[in-house]
């Protein structure tokens, strides 16, 4: 038995990449979707629906084709990632952070989706209530608008947490299949499934990423199920 | 009432989508599957081209239809040990044949080597183009600097442990290993090249001929690693594949291997 959970260590080194990138993506993506929410929830102006297709492209597209493209955008050879390169020497592709990257696109369209439609049911006459009352914008944003739509804006963080850890296609496209730098849960999963023998490491890790993605959703149905027995 | 209407009429028309999509899916399920005068053929990614090639030759002279699946080696082989049934099996490599030899799918229980392919060193063509000789005085470190150098992924890609192998023989694999970016298989490994992302990569010279964007520094010596075989096993008794096997290794079949880069 305990063979069975001795995981080596490029398993153990996977797995604790995959919580990192997946815990950072969550961390960067939330404030950026709180407020992308909140302006798509609230706000009407020129180039909503584009700005929203945008957002909502990764959804829809295979995301060994997101990665592709992360690639023409931010490799050594485009405009942004050369920009990078020549003046801070970073080296974006295929790290570490290249993974990050690639699961905030892809788990972002999930967030904001989440946060938007919560933010949306929030009464807006409790937002002018606590204006008229003194509050300024970003108090009345932080005291009634988030609080009011927090079911949401923890599902969808878990979610994209979810998501991130599940990440695949764009992640090997854009940040590669490094050990220890861009290796994650899936993509050791893949290596070990390409070597004859190794169906007990793969069995393994598919358990570790069950029993992580388990775990979140339960803690986010726990936490929403307090959150409602402390309102009625 | 008018909404009452278009809630009907809304309903209905998802009715009979449903009922379209699922008489389309029980109509296509009942057709035969296995048709006449198909071979199927399940081979490796690197071999697309050239067999799509001797395959339209082979369909002018005979009859019969040709279909391909290519993928990796080893997605293929799990994909036979888990039912599927193609009518012949080409891998890029030994191991992959060997692990379909062992689970009894041949029907005759044996291989066959089929072509030869080669390992080479390149860089994008725009960066390097100077050519040279692979030997034990090179520093591979000093032409990447901090650069990468792009390989297959060594643990599972076969041209990644050839590409291992060749280096360890020069003794350049200790000072590339931290260098290695490995790809998830040979085909990624050329494109990270040609985008620039790596400074050198070694794959096979198949790919590197039929790629615009990068230049051959190099040829690894034959000697310098594990010959680079495709392997074919039958899997079916048909007489027709039998004849398609024999027409991959005959004289006319060979320049059409030689036009893509194979021995």
């Amino acid at each position: 038995m305990s063979e069975f959970f001795g995981f080596n260590g490029a398993e153990l080194q996977a797995i604790s990449l995959s919580v990192q990138v997946a815990l950072i993506c969550s961390l960067i993506s939330l404030p950026l979707a709180l407020a992308l929410g909140y302006l798509m929830a609230r706000k009407e102006f020129w180039g909503k629906s584009i700005l929203e297709s945008i957002i909502n492209l990764p959804l829809v597209m295979p995301p060994v084709t997101t990665g592709y493209l992360l690639l023409l955008l931010l490799g050594s050879k485009s405009l942004i990632g050369g920009w990078l390169l020549d003046n801070l020497g970073i080296k974006l592709a295929f790290s570490f952070y290249a993974a990050v990257i690639a699961s905030i696109v892809v788990s972002f369209p999930l967030i904001v989706r989440s946060i938007r439609t919560s933010m949306e049911l929030v009464d807006t006459g409790l937002e002018d209530a606590s204006r008229i009352l003194g509050a300024g914008k970003l108090k009345t944003f932080i005291r009634i608008t988030i609080p009011l739509a927090l079911p949401g804006v923890i599902s969808g963080t878990i979610l994209a947490f979810a998501r991130s850890l599940g990440e695949f296609g764009a992640t090997i496209t854009f940040a590669g299949n490094i050990e220890g730098e861009s290796q994650t849960l899936p993509l050791a999963i893949y290596s070990y499934m390409q070597i004859p023998g190794q169906e007990d490491s793969t069995f393994r890790l598919v358990l570790v990423s069950i029993f992580i993605s388990f775990l979140a959703m339960i803690l986010s149905e726990w936490y929403i199920k307090k959150m409602k027995d402390a309102r009625t | 009432m008018s909404v009452s209407l278009l809630h009907l009429w809304h309903k209905r028309l998802a009715n009979s989508i449903v009922l379209g999509l699922i008489s389309f899916l029980l109509l296509n399920s009942c057709s035969p599957t296995k048709k006449e005068n198909v071979i199927r053929v399940f081979a490796a990614a690197s071999l697309g081209e050239v067999l799509r090639e001797l395959g339209e030759k082979f369909e002018q002279q005979k009859s019969i239809k040709l279909e391909f699946n290519f993928g990796s080696s080893g997605t293929l082989a799990r994909q036979i040990a888990q039912g599927a049934k193609p009518d012949l099996y080409i891998s890029a490599n030994k191991s992959w044949a060997d692990y379909l030899l062992e689970e009894h799918i041949f029907i005759e229980d044996k291989i066959e080597k089929i072509a030869q392919n080669r390992l080479v060193l390149i860089a994008p063509k725009n960066k390097f183009q100077e050519k040279f000789e692979i030997d034990t005085s090179l520093s591979l470190v000093n032409i990447l600097g901090k650069e990468r150098l792009s390989i297959g992924d060594p643990r599972h890609v076969p041209a990644g442990q050839y590409a291992r192998q060749a280096l360890i023989h020069f003794g350049l694999y200790k000072e590339a290993e931290p260098h290695i970016l490995p790809g998830k298989d040979v085909r990624s490994a050329l494109m990270v090249v040609e985008m620039e992302e790596a400074a050198l990569g070694v794959v096979y010279r198949t790919d590197a001929l039929r790629s615009k964007k990068v230049s051959i520094l190099a040829n690894f010596p034959q000697d310098s690693h594990e010959g680079i075989f495709y392997y074919a096993g039958l899997c079916n008794e048909g007489a027709t594949v039998k004849d398609f096997m024999s027409f991959l290794v005959s004289d006319k079949a060979r320049t059409i291997w030689q036009g893509y880069g194979f021995e």
